[in-house]
């Protein structure tokens, strides 16, 4: 198997390939992008190890190249501690997954292996071009890939248990050390106003530590959250519930932040809705998520919710007169690393689960989500959940 | 680690799986490579270049952290910082600290005959 290592660092590149050559791989190196993508086009390759930061052309403008090249070929992003938020963004863009420096050789040739074993798998589910039904080889191989997928999954999770707690003892030892600066800086106050300014200036970076770590472990959580649900380990508390009390429990924190934009909201709930069965926290999260994504995208207009009844279902739906979503974007809003804000804007924030999560509650309710939306005409989002009677 | 020694034998030969040869090929090139890198990094820092003093303090950075040099490798992720936040008067401060902990390591590498 023959691997490209692209790496601006002699030492990298290196001890990749002398390890991978032992490992019964063969290896080429290159320097930057532009000289991976020149060897790209004259050897065939299996897989491709490849520096996130580089100079030149970085590894994500390297990634995008290559996989117009070849769009099957796997790449591993091999990034710095600190970058992984970077990372997660390669795999959205087609990367196979994301190794840390120094890099682990034993884990490489495992991530390796199984990166060309599923793109093989890939490659052989597309010639044979008939429906997973109709095949039991095909069948063989899809089972193969949904194995890959559940191993990339519990990786993942297992990364997010492991940042969590450094990430822990980070919030608390910046809280207790901002505490005790501001403890100091009001005993000192009235004799040395520039230490002060500058012990000031100090709590106030401690803050904006303090701030974006608890913004990060909110997004560690949320992939713990969602690969504890594709595991099936998440707990679930089912009950019978009352949607017009799970709704209007929900919206009531939105009022303030839609008045503040000078949005006008509306909630709309038919009166004597039947019950369902579901878990009041879960739907809860569907809802604010939703509606957080209507905060951020709607500028002037109104959001408005509503809830009734249709068949057998409820549909809860949200419609904002924001800036909408083109309809190429429909089908994959609701997949793992796919970010609303991509459609919306050119900065994405956070890793781009939530509506996947969203996605998972429904369908743990035997409900269905989905999304009317165009461009400049806003988006409707809309779920059903059964009817207690029919569970 | 010694406490005196500034960059981590042991580290290094954790993720490098023990291989002693390994690690002699690249204590060379490092050795070889940093001097130049440093310079670079140093006028990049004197040209107000931003973007490529980040670059190079985050080669430096991956480079030390590879041979166990953690103090070196965090002074070089401070200059980093420090010039993606495009704050290059803090960069040539954190500069400072850096060529003191670098000289240390090239000396302490120099004399490092293994174990």
């Amino acid at each position: 198997m023959n691997i490209l290592v692209v790496d601006d660092d002699e030492m990298v590149r290196y001890v990749l390939t002398e390890k991978l050559s032992e490992s019964g791989f063969s290896a080429a190196a290159a320097v930057d992008g532009l000289s991976a993508l020149e060897l790209f086009r004259g050897t065939s390759f299996d897989a491709v190890l490849l520096d996130l930061k580089m100079p030149g052309m970085d590894g994500i403008e390297t990634l995008k190249e290559l996989r117009k090249h070849d769009p099957d070929i796997p790449v591993i992003m091999v990034t710095a501690f600190g970058d992984i938020a970077t990372a997660v963004e390669t795999i959205k863009l087609g990367a196979y997954d994301f190794v840390e420096k120094p890099p682990q050789i034993s884990r490489i040739v495992v991530t390796l292996k199984r990166a060309i074993e599923k793109a093989a798998l890939e490659r052989k589910v597309r010639a044979l071009g008939k429906s997973v039904e109709e095949s039991a080889a095909l069948k063989q191989a899809y089972e193969k890939l949904k194995e890959l997928d559940q191993v990339k999954t519990t990786f993942l999770s297992s990364v997010s248990h492991e940042l969590r707690t450094p990430l822990t003892s980070i919030i608390g030892y910046t809280e207790i050390s901002r505490k005790k600066l501001s403890k100091l800086t009001s005993r000192i106050s009235r004799d040395d106003p520039k230490t002060t300014k500058d012990l000031e200036q100090v709590e106030e970076n401690l803050e904006i530590v303090v701030s974006e770590s608890q913004r990060l472990a909110g997004m560690i959580e949320s992939i713990l959250d969602l690969t504890a649900m594709e595991a099936g380990t998440a707990e679930w508390r089912w009950e019978p519930l009352s949607l017009r009390e799970v709704i209007e429990n929900a919206t009531s924190a939105f009022s303030p932040k839609f008045r503040e934009k000078g949005l006008e909201f509306v909630v709309a709930i038919e009166d004597n809705l039947p019950m369902i069965k579901g878990d009041r926290f879960r739907i809860s999260q569907v809802i604010t998520k939703i509606l957080s994504n209507a905060a951020a995208f709607t500028d002037q207009g109104r959001v408005t919710v509503s809830a009734k009844r249709a068949d057998n279902d409820i549909v809860l739906s949200i419609a904002d007169t924001g800036r909408g979503i083109p309809a190429s974007r429909h089908g994959v809003i609701f997949e793992k690393f796919s970010q609303i804000g991509d459609a919306l804007t050119d900065k994405p924030k956070g890793v781009g689960l939530g509506l996947s999560k969203c996605r998972l509650i429904v369908e743990y309710h035997n409900g269905k989500i989905w999304v009317d939306s165009s461009p400049g005409k806003g988006s409707v989002f809309s779920f059903s959940l059964p009817m207690l009677s029919e569970w | 680690m010694n406490e005196h020694e500034q960059f981590d034998r042991l580290k290094a030969l954790k993720w490098l799986e023990g291989d002693e040869r390994m690690f002699v090929k690249l204590k060379a090139i490092f050795m070889k490579n940093i001097p130049s890198q440093v310079d670079q990094l140093k006028a990049f820092l004197d040209a107000g270049d931003d973007r490529s003093a980040e670059r190079a303090a985050h080669t430096i950075m991956g480079a030390a952290a590879m041979l166990g040099a953690s103090a070196m490798s965090d002074e070089a992720g401070k200059i980093e910082k420090s010039a993606i936040a495009g704050d290059l008067n803090t960069a040539r401060l954190h500069f400072t600290k850096f060529v003191e902990e670098y000289e240390i390591v090239m000396e302490e590498l120099a004399a490092d005959g293994g174990e």
